[in-house]
């Protein structure tokens, strides 16, 4: 299997990418073992390893979904480690502790920073988003994530028919749209 | 009825559903109307959110299980052992991983020897023309990703990962050669474990190995016989 591509884990960003939980399932198993070790040496615990393991882990499949791996030019699993690395150092800073073994082998590589500037106002929406209720996220959600149509969603949460989960999916969506155009207000304000 | 209207008339302009009258008519009305823009840029952002916080609530059940397919792995000898003492088991888990790999190396060490010394002395007779000599034997026997794909809409797609024992062999009368079974063999003249990255990549489709040392890669089959590693 060749693969024009320069990164030599292309074929496993592409499966990740498409969604394949496979491949992403053995991509998780596979290392895991790296970064509990780099943890456990590194004055936190198992609990503290899955922790940042599942949070780097989170990022780079965000990064990979959202096409910013495709050229990456070092193995995914060197990727991910210095991810985690870094992630690690930063709790580390914040409990006021310091790394005491580092890299060890030829591991480092850039790691892609988080645009976080795009959406700055995105904290106070996610606190004023709370406000419109769980029944309402999950009709959203289940609109506007899972693609469902109106009458899988009325069967999926109960609504008598097709038009009521309409309804109320328009008057939750209002409210959402209300709270967050306050938040975008006072941000641009 | 008519806050229906908006978020439904939204929804279509974000996702581009929207005819080219109306979709110059709501363009007209943002700029008329800077708060129907914060509408519009609002219902985009919550809708944004929402499906990134959703995404991300799939992504951390997938790790979940996958964690918990992990811990599934190595069962503890002793399930009586208190929860308490976690961080001691998962040394002691590792540690026995540890001695098991090491038996296992042994154990395919001696088995290795033992093939060698069987292919030096068929049936007890000195045939010295065939003698090979394995690389350092302390890392004789190491073990490579085998890696089954298949391709789906034109793009592979990993199905399976595997770990095999490969081990590289200096021989005098092979010395670019290959014997896949079980094991890999290598003969190389060169070729030392750490020098390059080795792996074998199996497709699916055409039920075709390749083995992959470097940025070199030769296709290769199963069979008992040592076989010229070419590429095409």
């Amino acid at each position: 299997m060749t693969t024009e591509i320069g990164s030599p884990d292309f074929p496993l960003i592409q499966a990740i990418k498409n969604g394949n939980e496979k491949a992403l399932g053995l991509f998780y198993k596979d290392n895991f073992g790296k970064i509990l070790h780099l943890v456990l040496k590194n004055s936190g615990s198992d609990d503290d390893a899955r922790d940042v393991y599942q949070d780097c882990m989170m990022e780079v499949v965000l990064q990979i979904r959202g096409g910013r791996l495709d050229q990456l030019s070092s193995r995914l699993s060197t990727y991910l480690y210095s991810v985690c690395y870094y992630k690690w150092i930063d709790r580390l800073r914040q409990k006021g502790k310091q790394m005491q073994t580092g890299f060890d082998e030829d591991l480092e590589t850039a790691v892609i920073e988080e645009e976080d500037d795009s959406t700055p106002y995105l904290p106070a929406l996610e606190k004023v988003l709370a406000q419109i209720g769980e029944k309402c996220m999950l009709l959203l959600k289940a609109f506007y994530y899972e693609k469902l149509t109106m009458t899988q969603i009325a069967s999926k949460l109960g609504f008598a028919d097709e038009n009521s989960a309409k309804s109320q999916k328009n008057k939750c969506m209002d409210k959402a749209r209300f709270l967050g155009k306050n938040v975008l207000k006072q941000h641009y304000s | 009825m008519e806050n229906e209207d908006k978020t439904e008339r939204i929804d279509r302009y974000l996702d581009d559903m929207l005819t080219p009258e109306e979709k110059i008519a709501f363009e007209a009305e943002m700029a008329a109307n800077p708060d129907f823009r914060f509408e519009m840029e609002a219902q985009e952002a919550v809708r944004n959110l929402i499906s990134s916080q959703a995404e991300k609530e799939d992504l951390r059940r997938m790790f979940t299980t996958f964690h918990h397919e992990l811990d599934a792995l190595p069962i503890a000898a002793d399930e009586s052992s208190s929860k308490k003492k976690k961080g001691i088991l998962r040394k002691l888990q590792w540690s026995n991983w540890s001695y098991s790999a090491i038996a296992a190396s042994v154990a395919i060490l001696i088995i290795g020897v033992w093939t060698v010394w069987n292919n030096i002395n068929p049936a007890g007779n000195n045939a010295t023309g065939n003698q090979e000599i394995r690389v350092d034997e302390r890392n004789e026997v190491f073990r490579v990703p085998l890696l089954s794909w298949k391709t789906v809409d034109f793009k592979p797609v990993l199905q399976d990962k595997q770990l095999i024992d490969a081990t590289i062999i200096r021989s005098r009368e092979y010395r670019s050669h290959y014997r896949f079974n079980d094991i890999l063999e290598i003969y190389s003249d060169k070729l030392t474990e750490k020098q390059q990255k080795i792996s074998i990549a199996y497709d699916v489709d055409t039920k075709q190995y390749r083995l992959h040392i470097g940025n070199n890669s030769y296709p290769i089959r199963k069979a008992e016989q040592i076989t010229p590693l070419t590429q095409p």
